[in-house]
């Protein structure tokens, strides 16, 4: 079975917690030494939040956040999410997405992307927005893209905002007001 | 024989921790019931400090067994353990009438979840039934409630701004938090282009200042995981100690009461029958006084469970008023929109409270549209980065636009008043169960055409309001939500002057009943238009001294 293949049977099959139990077996069965991950939504991790002066998504680990994430229907998605994300790409690149060369897979996913927002129940747009939950709740997202600090110990109601000044992650897991 | 208490307490949420502490400290010996498991203050906390990354689900929960419970703002994964799950707390409604109720069976109840905002009632509203006709007359007016205001205001800390407002009366503040920078320049353009309005800060349960045995506000607003500072007001903060140093209190939880027990003869409550929620084993415990404070639907369900002879449908209802009249503020975003101009400027720290304008309809001048009236809470506020997700972009473009906070906004929420009609109501579901084997509550409140026409009425406002920041609205929307969203439930043991059209009197006392003390949102005769859990709290000290009075005069 490929490891594709087995990972989409697998949420189907499975609960979360047995889940990453089989993903952890699978992974120290060939060898590797972090949890399995899955190559296409590596590359759209990738590809959305890259690597720049801080590691990107891919780095953060968001592929695994999404694979938890569709197994448990977090912000309405649902495991077929994956198939219709796959056939989507896939479509878009009139062939095997995942096989393509990055510069390639950006092209496409570009006009998938540019193109989402106007599809009605198009996937992209719920994936892309589980990429950016996954990898501002990472701790690099959270704490090195952008600034953590659980207590701020007080309210300033204006302060000046540099160009070069980052948000506070710990905004969005407030309740706003 | 001799009652095991002088007092039972039902609940220990809001009021329940209210009355346990007031009656306590008045020197009765207090049993305290509550359905839900312990939390202990600070210990039991486990959420609390944890970082995204720690979260199984990053703080977004896996919410399939709560449907319900997730459509309340204060949930999240690190609340979740606050809340009830919806699959095993089943309650029944109308198809195509929707109700979403949110609960917190635990110690402390949802004193742990609440939003905190804390409004006094005027005569504005007290006698808003009088002048229209809709619903029974207030037995009470507010200078009846205004000295308990006081009371509760300096034990658990309200931090607020002086207005001097007649629909909106001042309290005993702390001081206020802050308004933000675009907030500040809302409040002007608003108050000049409408001399009838007013921008404030919203007056909230959260210290500024520090009192015994807890710290200010540390501007985190992670309050419904609990605040180990002690900073805002819950049961665990604030009330169960008080009335734990009394050496008074007897605390029980995993007990749900399915019964308050009632004795003909003397036509007096004698204490309530218990379900242990584990072992599902009854227990009875009798008492000379008897504080109902489960929640106000909760608390009606226990007073329909109490049927006899004499009272068949329901403790206390002689006529056909118990589980009617209840209510929920509708409510919905009236509008949001971008305001320009506050580029370079942004906040530090997460003000636990936001604005609000309180109500101009009907207030100095008559709307002839509409009854009653409806206010806004809200606030300015940056986008963060979900906002990505909402429009095109990828790659280092995308990364770089999200590393700073977004666009401001101004978010308008209006909630109108709710008008008392008998065909809302609350009734026992005569074939479903709860899993402990109670019939579970089935819920029917749906709003009328003068709760539509005020939350359109409110659209249209938000929307004029707004604009003069000169931004576009991004939406408005002028239908009441699902009913229960505003998590203000309230009705089904009214007050009133009448036996026949009510079920208490102005003391939140059984008309019939004259130990028994219905003190929680119950209670109400009519909604208002303001956060109403300062009111239930007021209502239940003033209860309590007066019951410990009369108890101790033999009167009851």
């Amino acid at each position: 079975m490929q490891r594709r293949e087995f990972v989409v049977s697998a949420l189907a099959a499975t609960t979360a917690a047995t889940l990453w139990a089989d993903l952890n077996r699978l992974a120290r069965a060939q060898g590797k030494a972090a949890a399995a991950s899955d190559p296409l939504f590596d590359a759209v991790c990738d590809l959305v939040i890259p690597d720049s002066d801080t590691p990107g998504a891919k780095r953060a680990g968001v592929a695994r956040f999404l694979v938890l994430a569709l197994a448990h229907g977090i912000a309405g998605s649902a495991t077929e999410d994956r198939h219709r994300l796959e056939a989507v790409l896939n479509g878009a690149s009139h062939g095997d997405f995942v096989s393509l060369s990055r510069v390639k897979q950006h092209d496409v996913l570009e006009a998938v992307d540019a193109a989402a927002y106007g599809t009605p129940d198009s996937v992209w747009p719920r994936i892309k927005g589980l990429i950016l939950m996954g990898y501002y709740t990472s701790e690099i997202g959270a704490t090195q893209e952008l600034r953590y600090q659980l207590v701020p110990g007080r309210f300033d109601p204006d302060v000046s905002q540099g160009p070069s000044d980052r948000a506070f992650s710990n905004d969005w897991t407030g309740q706003r007001f | 024989m001799t009652p095991q208490f002088d007092a039972i307490v039902i609940g220990s949420g809001i009021t329940g921790g209210w009355a346990a502490k007031e009656l306590t400290e008045k020197g009765l010996k207090v049993l305290m019931i509550e359905r839900g498991r312990h939390i202990e203050h600070i210990k039991d906390y486990t959420t609390e400090t944890k970082a995204p990354w720690e979260m199984p689900f990053r703080g977004f929960g896996d919410r399939r067994d709560y449907p319900v419970q997730s459509q309340g703002r204060e949930f999240d994964e690190w609340s979740q353990p606050h809340f009830v799950n919806d699959r095993e707390n089943p309650y029944q409604t109308d198809p195509g009438a929707p109700f979403t109720w949110i609960r917190s069976y635990q110690l402390g109840g949802r004193s742990l979840v609440w939003g905190r905002q804390s409004y006094r009632w005027s005569d504005v509203d007290f006698g808003a039934n009088k002048l229209d006709g809709h619903g029974v007359d207030w037995p009470i007016r507010y200078r009846d409630v205004a000295p308990w205001y006081d009371h509760v205001e300096n034990f658990i800390g309200v931090s607020g701004s002086r207005e001097g407002l007649p629909q909106l009366p001042d309290g005993q503040f702390q001081p206020p938090m802050a308004l933000n920078v675009v907030e500040r320049s809302l409040k002007q353009q608003i108050e000049h282009a409408y001399p009838d309005r007013k921008l404030i800060i919203g007056r909230v349960a959260n210290l500024t200042e520090p009192k015994v045995g807890r710290a200010p506000c540390q501007y985190r607003s992670i309050c419904a995981r609990g605040c180990s500072y002690g900073a805002y007001f819950s049961t665990q903060s604030s009330t169960l100690p008080a009335a734990r140093a009394t050496g008074n209190l007897t605390l029980l939880t995993d007990h749900v009461v399915e019964r308050i027990d009632y004795d003909a003869r003397s036509g007096r409550a004698t204490g309530v029958r218990a379900l242990d929620t584990h072992s599902r084993q009854g227990v009875s415990y009798s008492a000379r006084l008897v504080f109902l404070c489960a929640g106000a639907f909760n608390s009606v369900g226990v007073l329909l469970r109490s049927t006899s002879e004499k009272y068949p449908s329901g403790l206390g209802n002689s006529g056909d008023v118990l589980g009617r009249y209840i209510m929920d503020h509708a409510n919905t975003l009236s509008a949001v929109g971008t305001v320009p101009g506050f580029e370079g400027h942004t906040t530090f720290g997460n003000r636990p409270t936001g604005i609000v304008i309180p109500r101009f309809r009907n207030v100095s001048q008559t709307d002839h549209r509409f009854l009653r009236g409806y206010s806004y809470q809200g606030g300015a506020y940056q986008g963060e980065y979900p906002r990505g997700a909402s429009s095109p972009g990828i790659g280092l473009a995308l990364k770089q636009e999200l590393r700073a906070p977004g666009p401001w906004h101004f978010a308008l929420v209006g909630f109108a008043e709710c008008l008392p009609r008998a065909e809302n109501r609350i009734t026992l579901d005569t074939k479903a169960k709860e899993p402990n084997g109670l019939a579970q509550l089935k819920i029917r409140l749906e709003f009328g055409e003068n709760e539509k026409a005020l939350l359109a009425d409110a659209a249209e406002q938000a929307k004029a309001m707004i604009g003069l920041g000169g931004g576009n609205i991004g939406l408005s929307l002028g239908a009441p939500g699902t009913p229960g969203t505003a998590i203000h439930e309230m009705g089904g043991a009214r007050m009133g002057l009448d036996p026949a059209t009510s079920i208490l009197n102005g003391r939140n006392q059984a008309h019939e009943v004259s130990n028994l003390f219905v003190t929680d949102g119950a209670c109400m005769a009519s909604s208002a238009c303001q956060n109403p859990s300062l009111t239930y709290m007021a209502l239940t000290v003033r209860a309590a001294d007066y019951a410990v009075t009369q108890l101790k005069a033999g009167s009851i």
